[in-house]
């Protein structure tokens, strides 16, 4: 059986604000849509089916996907909401188009961070009530247990440190222009050994893209074709993992494409990072480096992260699926001021979610589709 | 499109409260009995598909984390799903389209929900609406759908009796169920001496809130074919709709769809009908599992299946038909939502109430010679529909 091949011919992510006080979420939504859909040149009617990422705890909207179905144009229409992780939006509409529903999807997905009083909270409740929760389990404290697991393992690597948030902050800079650098962070501790400057700095920001089967893509679209697709959980009991390795994300990186050789020669890397440490373990678990050699790829700017990725921009609950938009918008020279040239060919993008980076994602795009399918 | 069928079942019996077990726990219970069912184990399940709704309802955000080292999925390809009330009949169509896709030949979609674990459902529900206009109002599911149910009633001139006669049904249905909450065949005279919540609907005309778990073992043909399970059920066609979120725009001239009916469900229902190769239901289905949890949505959830033209529904049933006996497709016979709604899998269990008919394997409340199945969920403010035909044959549905 042949199943169709399916690509990204259109997406729009907006620029990355610490806060959008002009726009509600609804209408930041609406036209992040729009614009998606005017950049594969299609009007919501040409679509079949939508498929949503969103987050409940993040902006005080029980069942969010109830107020913003209409930003997303779902009504009299198919739309399913993943709640693991925004970035299984993209998978699932993958999926569904490989299923043979339809033949293009709408998938978006938000984070405004900036509607939480303290983002923290919502965070908190995530953490199961019986042992974990009393300990104050955060994102950015389980980044810090993860960067500890990594240094005693393989040292601080100060030097290596500094030097992925630099070239983080430039190619952000290069990406979004001055609006990112003109935030002030104090510097402190947040959760031993990370400071400020180590966690990711979160935006508002809201994305979409539009997917379509073989025979849907036009002779005007630029496809980046997904070529790949893969997603696993770890444990939840951090006490059972080895949190100096994202073993979640090595699963998926093997899923989406088994050749570690091909993956090491992909052009573009966007990958999530739950920190600056964390960067040196994603980009071995992506298979880029040796277990203790991540830092020696991390900075090989500027294949991993062009966009800055999401250190300097990390919008919200959307992080993870918004690395998948850059990812596929390099492979269709559609990156902006972040634009590689010569166009890439082949681009991986990786995202991750919950404490410490126990699931992950990964999705591989190329200019050519993938014959004999 | 592969086919893709059913080849294990499992749902705990639901009752008020657990306190004997987590919210892991008890997914896993659900788990369990579908693997059991399956004669396969975790081990064999190449992804894991999780139906959520409200994260407040068990108190813990992103609870499906929680769930992965108790039933063992770690490792494994895992997603959850949550589209309100209707999750757990969209995570079976995430199932589906888990193996349809190509890349799965078998998932378990597993879930459970402990909605008494709340204080208060309704404050948590409440908090579905938008915080400048609608929360205030103050809507809440019984607000909002009674009314729907005022709407209806007046269109089409059913009383509270006639809504009655839906909960006097399925509690019959009920009884017969032993995995059901409310399992005491009741009256329409009691019915209407219950407590008045928001008129029209009384507490008589509500679903509990249900605590437990189902889960339910999908594969893929070549699968079932290979393994040679001769009794698995085929999910024949999926469809899902959605409504305006806003209470407003569902009356008036330019209303998108009357808040009486259920358009939109009206239109997945027969978006899968189509897909299925279904052209008269009444005559082609055997059996439905409609996503009622209030009495008043099943009149107009049965027309929306095109059991009934709008606006007869009631006057059916008060004659006798949809319930256990009677000619013509058979409506809930397993109780339905209205008597068991553990929120997170109540449409999971709809589907697998459909499968357990057309396989013959539904016990007391057995549908004579069902061969053909519907299930409905309906999540959201009465928003997000998701319709799913079972069959136990791969044959033109005649």
């Amino acid at each position: 059986m042949v199943l169709p091949s399916v690509a990204v011919v259109g997406s729009h992510r907006t620029p990355p604000r610490a806060r959008v006080d002009d726009l509600q979420l609804e209408e930041m939504v609406f036209q992040t849509v729009k614009s998606a859909l005017a950049d594969a040149d299609l009007t919501i009617d040409d679509i079949d089916g939508i498929v949503i990422g969103v987050n409940d705890q993040a902006h005080g909207r029980v069942i969010e996907s109830m107020v913003l179905a209409g930003s997303v144009g779902a009504v009299g229409r198919d739309l399913t909401t993943l709640a693991s992780g925004p970035e299984h939006a993209l998978v699932y509409a993958y999926l569904r188009l490989r299923s043979g529903q339809g033949r293009r999807i709408l998938t978006v997905a938000w984070g405004k961070p900036s509607e939480a009083k303290d983002r923290r909270h919502g965070e908190r409740v995530s953490a199961e009530p019986l042992m974990m929760r009393g300990f104050g389990l955060t994102d950015d404290v389980a980044a810090g247990l993860q960067a500890s697991a990594y240094r005693s393992r393989y040292g601080d690597m100060a030097d290596e440190v500094d030097a992925v948030r630099e070239a983080r902050a430039e190619r952000a800079m290069l990406a979004y222009g001055a609006e990112v650098g003109q935030v002030e962070h104090p510097e402190h501790l947040v959760a031993w050994p990370l400071q400020t400057s180590d966690l990711p700095r979160h935006c508002d920001m809201a994305a979409a893209m539009v997917l379509a089967v073989d025979e849907a893509v036009s002779d005007d679209q630029v496809p980046a074709w997904i070529t790949g697709v893969g997603w696993a959980t770890d444990a939840y009991d951090l006490g059972t993992r080895d949190l100096s390795s994202l073993s979640a994300l090595k699963i998926a990186a093997q899923q989406a494409e088994p050749d570690q050789q091909a993956r090491r020669t992909r052009e573009v890397v966007e990958v999530q990072e739950l920190s600056t440490v964390g960067s040196f373990a994603a980009c071995e678990a992506l298979g880029l480096a040796s277990p203790g050699e991540g830092a020696t790829v991390a900075t090989s700017a500027p294949q991993i992260n062009p966009s800055g990725g999401n250190l300097p921009a990390h919008g919200g609950v959307a992080a993870g699926f918004i690395r998948f938009v850059e990812a596929a918008a390099q492979v269709r020279g559609r990156a902006g001021p972040a634009q590689l040239t010569p166009r890439p060919s082949r681009a991986l993008g990786a995202a991750v979610s919950g404490f410490a980076g126990q699931a992950a994602t990964v999705v591989t795009f190329d200019a050519q589709r993938e014959v004999g399918r | 499109m592969r086919n893709v069928g059913i080849i294990g079942i499992g749902q705990t019996d639901f009752v008020t409260r657990r306190t004997d077990v987590t919210y892991p726990e008890l997914v896993r219970e659900g788990a369990d009995a579908a693997l059991q069912d399956a004669q396969l184990s975790m081990a064999d399940m190449e992804g894991v598909v999780i139906p959520l709704a409200p994260d407040a309802l068990i108190g813990v955000g992103n609870g499906e984390r929680w769930v992965v080292d108790t039933i063992g999925a770690a490792g494994k390809p895992f997603l959850r799903i949550n589209t309100g009330g209707a999750t757990g009949g969209t995570a079976v169509q995430a199932g589906y389209t888990h193996i349809a896709s190509g890349m799965f030949d078998v998932v378990i979609v597993t879930g459970a929900d402990r909605v008494s674990e709340s204080a208060s459902a309704q404050s948590v529900l409440n908090k579905m609406w938008d915080v400048a206009y609608e929360r205030l109002f103050p809507l809440n599911t019984i607000t909002m759908l009674a009314l729907s149910a005022q709407r209806y009633n007046r269109m089409y001139g059913a009383t509270e009796q006639d809504m009655a006669r839906v909960t006097v049904k399925n509690r019959a249905h009920a009884a017969r169920n032993p995995h059901a909450h409310l399992r005491d065949p009741i009256t329409v005279d009691e019915v209407m001496d219950t407590r008045m919540l928001s008129w029209p609907l009384k507490l008589g005309d509500l679903c509990p809130s249900s605590t437990g778990a189902a889960a339910m073992v999908l594969a893929s043909e070549d699968f079932i074919r290979r393994t040679g399970r001769d009794d698995a059920v085929w999910i024949r066609s999926v469809a899902q709709s959605t409504e305006t979120f806003w209470q407003g725009d569902r009356v008036g001239p330019k209303a998108t769809g009357d808040h009486a009916d259920a358009a939109e469900l009206e239109r997945a229902i027969h978006t899968a009908y189509a897909r299925a190769g279904i052209s008269d239901p009444r005559s082609q289905v055997d059996v439905a599992e409609i996503y009622a949890p209030f009495s008043s949505v099943e009149l107009h959830a049965i027309e929306a299946a095109g059991f009934a033209d709008r606006g007869e529904s009631f006057g059916l049933i008060e004659d006798g038909a949809f319930a256990l006996g009677a000619d013509g497709p058979i409506v809930n016979p397993s109780g339905g939502t209205l008597c068991t709604n553990p929120i997170a899998v109540t449409g999971l269990v709809r589907v697998a109430e459909a499968a357990l008919q057309v396989s013959g394997k539904a016990g007391d409340r057995q549908v004579p010679d069902a061969n053909v199945g519907l299930a409905t969920a309906i999540g959201g403010d009465h928003q997000f529909y998701a319709a799913t035909v079972v069959a136990n044959h791969l044959e033109e549905i005649s």
